[in-house]
């Protein structure tokens, strides 16, 4: 491109200020989306490394109990065999005033540590360490310098903590400076003890969660040695193995993290496809002239695409930007979802890189050159004298557009059919095949519009409307694309409501069926990570002998190895199991499955089966007992919301046999008078406080904190549907104005010919209200379908969790009204912007 | 490795409140309690060091040190729950010394004092941490396996001579001021038989072994930077202990002390005066910089001994989380002007770093 063709480019953009403001904002806004969902992508993704890493540490091969641990006496044994193994204690801690996520404690023999986790081998922390103090003092932790400038308190200090339900003031005995960033995130978690401290935290004095090994791969001496002294119920495991099944859980929630910023693109792309053509199309008698003046197509195609590639990269810094400050609130929402569902963490920071900047910046440049190749190459196809010629372009296309848009949609269609079909298992699948849809449908919209038009046509005395709705239609290049992205958005919004409700309503049935009790019982806050704290034996000693209560039903949590890996096992005494609606399925008649579990079988609940591809009920798992190796028959799947994890559940009779286990962690307490609104005594309540902070709590506060555990799992998903509206209202707002700046001069025209104000107003509110009543309308039937697509499909395919579908029929009005308040808004400005003008101006600033 | 320093460092930085008990002169050892531990003093060791050999002739030099340390303030262990909790910390060196090839083998192992897995036992005389052990009647009379990945020994010691008082009746003055000092007796002269493994490559061997244990709360002062450590059994069947303690200039004399254990067990203190050490030639530790000397004249003219000390090979440096050297040597020269050979373990500290900071 020479430098006059150059010049040219760059002065046309100087000159239309507010064409390059509205490309600009609508490329940033689609990159902010992308950009803001990779922060918290990433965010997920450090969320998970510095769980697995910080506690994992170099270990190759962990050795793990049947629930209960290992005994220290094991540890002992293989430490003659081995000196390349540490004990390992977690336990979660919550920080008084550090809300209701915990940290992790990790309890570690520093004489032992040195080849596993390497967060003091540091020059900074030798000074400052005192390993005195956090041998010999009672409660002595060693915190990172960022946790502990998080907490307030500095070597010598003292902090407030929960630790199973029972309060402790740690001493922190060393603040550390960790050798690297990795590890200053990793710690960010973690609160490092002595073995000691932490197993006086935790009341378990004799047993270990863990002993790390590490062993070189081909060193299966040494590793025969260990599984020789290793008692029943207690196994060698690979580090990987482990990490692997973490990893699994969340991914799931990754891939819909995933698909959520796919949606983000499609709708940014629809924005800056909309914004493109505008721009091209509208400065078509500006290309005419260049023609005429000499340029060839070549030069006017370059020329546009230059451009473009201009205000793609300025738009899309701005929308780095943007997303950057975005990512910021996605990743509270991210962090707090994963310490609800799947492990403890408190990644607080954006974490962004450098591609993900590269990720954004390409979208919007490319984005921005994809849009404007359909309108460009139109543009340059124009002989000299045909663009000066008036609006001939799209007065004569619409039916072309409309049939190739509508073969477009029904090969789509099919395709995603195929492809949901043709991959009954893969999450991935379904969310292309629900992004298929999408697209089939967006392109419906032109037919949609014509329809609309024809119908509004056959009503007479609808002048001002109908002569909008011809206007449309003409103009369905331009138009198009900002209904499809309000239709998208949407539908979304249908989408993604009718999911969480669906959601919603099922687990309350669920609860219902469920929450036999009037009172639980529970030591509070526990983390999803690990098995919950016990609850202390005065606490149910008082409960039987309290004359409030009818009766107990107790349950007991533990953490359990099985064939197919690690799991939550469950053992209780419900008589709610009876409700045949339990179940999905079951070997016995759903009334006789408990029987069956009362005589040795176990059930398991239906995410398990699903992560474990456990198709019918009458198959077998191996458990690890103190025994040894059990093998187990299934006798029912059941449903369950609890755990996207899965749970295996058995009959606490069994489990307390085979275990040799008589501790409990909840209890629910059926009261004699439940009448009294299901709480008992505030005697009995304080007299069960002095033993043990407990939650106690009546049976309808659990269903609203499962609730808002609920509604704060949905958070990202709620946001990222308005954020979506929120973008589909920008389009048909710049959608108008650009068309409004284009059509000043028929305005001036109409205003000549003796239209007044008023009208010309309404004219432009009648333009939008048409094109957003268009997205609403294919806007319903696409939500129904994404609605069914995620309640049936995704939802199952991700956690594999059976949904009943629930749509509110509310929820098309609201969208209605929604859509008419978008309308209302977005032609405010535009409005405005005409009424300033004179019809002589408007007749004359077009030419 | 670093976890290892950060250990050690308590050594310099420990504040403990509860003060540790000093070495008494008043004080006798009483035995065989006093083969075990002593807690009430912060620091304690039981050191063995020999030359073996096998049948063909090839030399090996070994120590087995296992090290004490109270983490001070016993008061707050008492006030815990957990067996694991504990104020003493155990560390062992381990090392062979490879006179034909001229390799110097070592290992470092710490544990928190805990049984079963790092303990001190007094009757059956027991120390161990986890698999290193010296186990028998009394620390003379006892059998010795470590196992490095590398290599490892197990030997049986039996006393050809009974055990020597160090200094005064078992009380060592370490410096002009008398509250640095410790308790001190040694097995001088042991013989051991036994096997030792290097590599794939086994060796039975026969030799003569030296045992020292010692314990005390402050050992050094403030301007004293470390020591030169000499045990010495020749082939007139007496021993000699020496030792050194260097100031902060380094080759500096200090205080110097040496003791005689004649053929018959008897020991005397040697006087001193006009005594010197003096370093010949040097080895330059590539590793830790230190500057260490390999050969000795020692001179004590009113004892008329007059000896010279040579390591059987120049490195024999321990890196371990304290720096120093500690090997074997070899022993000529003349007592009473009578020709005397032998074979002597030589420590050398403060010539990496300043060791009198770890004992503050």
């Amino acid at each position: 491109m020479n430098s006059l063709l150059g010049r040219l480019c760059f002065k046309s953009l100087r000159y239309q200020p507010k064409l390059l403001i509205l490309l600009m904002t609508s490329i940033a806004i689609g990159v902010s989306l992308i950009v803001g969902m990779d922060i918290a992508i990433q965010s997920s993704n450090l969320a998970f490394e510095r769980t697995t890493s910080s506690l994992t540490g170099k270990a190759t091969h962990q050795i793990i109990g049947s629930g209960q641990g290992v005994s220290d006496q094991v540890y002992f044994e293989i430490r003659k065999i081995t000196q390349n193994i540490a004990p390992v204690m977690k336990e979660d801690v919550y920080v008084v005033g550090f809300g209701k996520i915990p940290f992790k404690l990790l309890g570690v023999d520093p004489f032992a540590e040195a080849p596993f986790r390497d967060y003091f081998d540091s020059q900074y922390a030798k000074e400052s360490i005192s390993i005195e103090a956090l041998l010999t003092r009672k409660n002595a932790v060693v915190l990172s310098n960022t946790l502990a400038n998080r907490f307030g308190v500095r070597q010598g200090s003292s902090l407030s903590v929960v630790v199973g339900g029972r309060p402790f003031q740690l001493f922190v005995a060393s603040t550390i400076e960790p050798r690297d960033k990795i590890n200053d995130r990793f710690l960010q978690d973690v609160i490092v003890a002595d073995i000691s401290v932490a197993k006086e935290l935790s009341n378990r004095f004799d047993t270990l969660d863990q002993i790390d090994v590490l062993v070189d791969r081909d060193d299966q001496e040494t590793l025969d040695k260990i599984q020789n002294v290793l008692p029943k119920g207690v196994q060698v495991v690979l580090s990987a193995n482990r990490t692997r099944t973490i990893r699994e859980m969340t991914k799931a929630f990754e891939t819909n993290l995933f698909a959520l910023s796919l949606l983000a693109l499609l709708v940014g792309l629809f924005l800056v496809w909309s914004a493109m053509s505008f721009s091209v199309i509208r400065r078509k008698s500006e290309f005419s002239l260049l023609r005429c003046m000499g340029l060839t197509s070549k030069q006017i195609f370059l020329m546009i695409a230059f451009q473009a590639l201009l205000v793609g990269l300025g738009g899309a810094l701005v929308g780095v930007l943007f997303g950057a400050f975005m990512g910021k609130f996605l990743v509270l929402s991210v962090s707090q979802t994963m310490s609800d569902l799947f492990f403890v963490t408190h990644v607080r920071q954006a974490s962004w890189t450098f591609a993900t900047v590269l990720k954004g910046i390409t979208f919007g440049v490319l984005g921005s050159l994809l849009a404007m190749l359909l309108p460009a190459l139109e543009v340059a196809r124009i002989r000299p004298r045909e663009g000066l010629s008036l609006k001939t372009i799209e007065v004569t296309q619409y039916g072309r557009i409309i049939s190739k848009c509508l073969l477009v949609s029904v090969f789509v269609l099919l395709l995603s059919a195929g492809l949901l079909i043709g991959q009954p298992k893969s999450l991935m699948a379904s969310l292309v095949a629900a992004l298929g849809v999408i697209l089939a449908f967006s392109a419906i919209i032109p037919l949609a519009a014509w329809i609309v038009v024809r119908m509004l046509s056959c009503i007479k005395k609808l002048t001002v409307l109908e002569f909008a709705a011809w206007r449309l239609l003409h103009a369905l290049p331009r138009t198009a694309i900002p209904m499809a992205a309000l239709m998208v958005s949407l539908a979304t919004v249908i989408g993604i409501t009718g999911m969480v409700e669906s959601f919603r309503e099922t687990v309350v049935s669920w609860l219902d069926q469920r929450l036999v009790g009037d009172v639980y019982i529970t030591v509070p806050n526990q983390g999803p990570s690990r098995a919950p704290a016990v609850l202390d034996e005065k606490v149910i000693a008082f409960l039987k002998s309290s004359s409030e209560v009818s009766r107990l039903e107790y349950l007991r949590s533990i953490s359990v190895e099985t064939n197919l890996g690690p799991s939550q096992l469950v053992a209780f005494e419900n008589n709610s199991f009876k409700n045949p609606k339990a179940f999905l399925q079951s070997i016995v008649p759903p009334k006789e499955v408990w029987k069956k579990v009362l005589g040795g079988d176990i059930m398991i609940s239906e995410p398990l089966a699903f992560r474990w591809g456990i198709k019918k009920a009458g198959e077998a798992i191996d458990l690890l007992t103190p025994k040894g190796w059990r093998s187990f028959k299934i006798a029912a799947i059941y449903y369950d919301y609890a755990s996207s994890q899965g749970v295996i559940g058995m009959s606490l009779s069994n489990y307390q046999e085979l275990f040799s286990d008589m501790r409990v962690n909840a209890v629910a307490a059926i009261l004699k008078n439940s009448t009294r609104s299901s709480d008992i005594s505030t005697n009995s309540l304080e007299r069960l406080k002095s033993i043990q902070v407990l939650d106690i709590k009546p049976n309808r506060d659990i269903r609203s904190e499962v609730m808002e555990i609920f509604s704060r799992t949905f958070s990202i998903t709620q946001s990222l549907k308005w954020l979506a509206v929120f973008v589909a209202f920008v389009g048909i707002m710049s959608s108008l104005l650009s068309q409004t700046i284009e059509n000043i001069r028929e305005y001036g025209l109409l205003r000549a010919i003796g239209f007044r104000r008023g009208e010309i107003s309404l004219q432009i509110f009648c333009e939008s209200l048409l094109m957003s009543l268009i997205a609403w309308v294919v806007s319903v039937p696409l939500g129904v379908m994404l609605t069914y697509i995620m309640v049936y499909i995704i939802n199952y395919r991700a956690f594999g969790w059976t949904l009943q579908m629930h749509l509110d029929k509310t929820l098309f009005l609201h969208t209605l009204l929604l859509t008419i308040l978008a309308a209302t808004l977005s032609s405010i400005y535009p409005s405005w912007k005409t009424l300033q003008l004179r019809p002589m101006e408007m007749l004359k600033l077009d030419q | 490795m670093y976890w290892l320093l950060c250990i050690v460092m308590f050594l310099s930085h420990s504040s403990w409140s509860e003060p540790f008990e000093v070495a008494n002169p008043a004080q006798s050892l009483v035995f065989p309690r006093d083969h075990g531990e002593h807690r009430s003093f912060k620091t304690e060791w039981w050191y063995y060091t020999g030359h073996l050999l096998t049948e063909d002739g090839r030399r090996f030099g070994y120590q087995l040190t296992f090290f004490r340390n109270a983490l001070g303030n016993k008061v707050h262990v008492s006030d815990r729950k957990s067996k694991w909790a504990t104020n003493q910390l155990y560390f062992t060196h381990f090392a062979i010394s490879d006179s034909q090839e001229k390799k110097h083998h070592f290992a470092e192992r710490f544990s928190r004092g805990m049984k079963p897995l790092a303990f001190i036992q007094t009757q059956p005389f027991q120390l161990v941490l986890e698999d290193w052990l010296v186990s028998g009647s009394t620390p003379g009379t006892a059998n010795l396996s470590a196992k490095a990945p590398k290599f490892e020994i197990n030997l049986q010691l039996q006393p050809k001579k009974d055990l020597m008082l160090q200094g005064s009746n078992g009380f060592s003055q370490k410096g002009f001021n008398r509250k640095n000092s410790s308790h001190y007796y040694s097995y001088s002269r042991l013989y051991t038989t036994g096997q030792i493994k290097i590599g794939d490559q086994k060796f039975n061997v026969t030799g003569q072994s030296w045992m020292d244990h010692e314990y005390s709360t402050s050992l050094l002062e403030k301007s004293q930077r470390g020591w030169d450590w000499f045990a010495i059994q020749l082939n007139n069947q007496s021993e000699l202990m020496l030792f050194q303690l260097r100031d902060q200039r380094g080759s500096y004399y200090y205080y110097r002390v040496g003791k005689l254990n004649d053929k018959g067990g008897n020991s005397k203190t040697l006087d001193m005066s006009g005594a010197e050490f003096v370093p010949i030639s040097y080895f330059k530790s590539e590793k830790s910089g230190g500057q260490y000397p390999i050969k000795w004249k020692v001179t004590i003219p009113k004892e008329n001994i007059d000896l010279t000390v040579t390591a059987i090979f120049e490195n024999q440096e321990m890196m371990t989380s304290v720096v120093y050297w500690e090997g074997a040597t070899d022993i000529s020269g003349q007592i009473n002007k009578g020709q005397v050979k032998g074979m002597g373990y030589l420590e050398m500290t403060g010539y990496a770093e300043n060791i009198s900071k770890r004992f503050e």
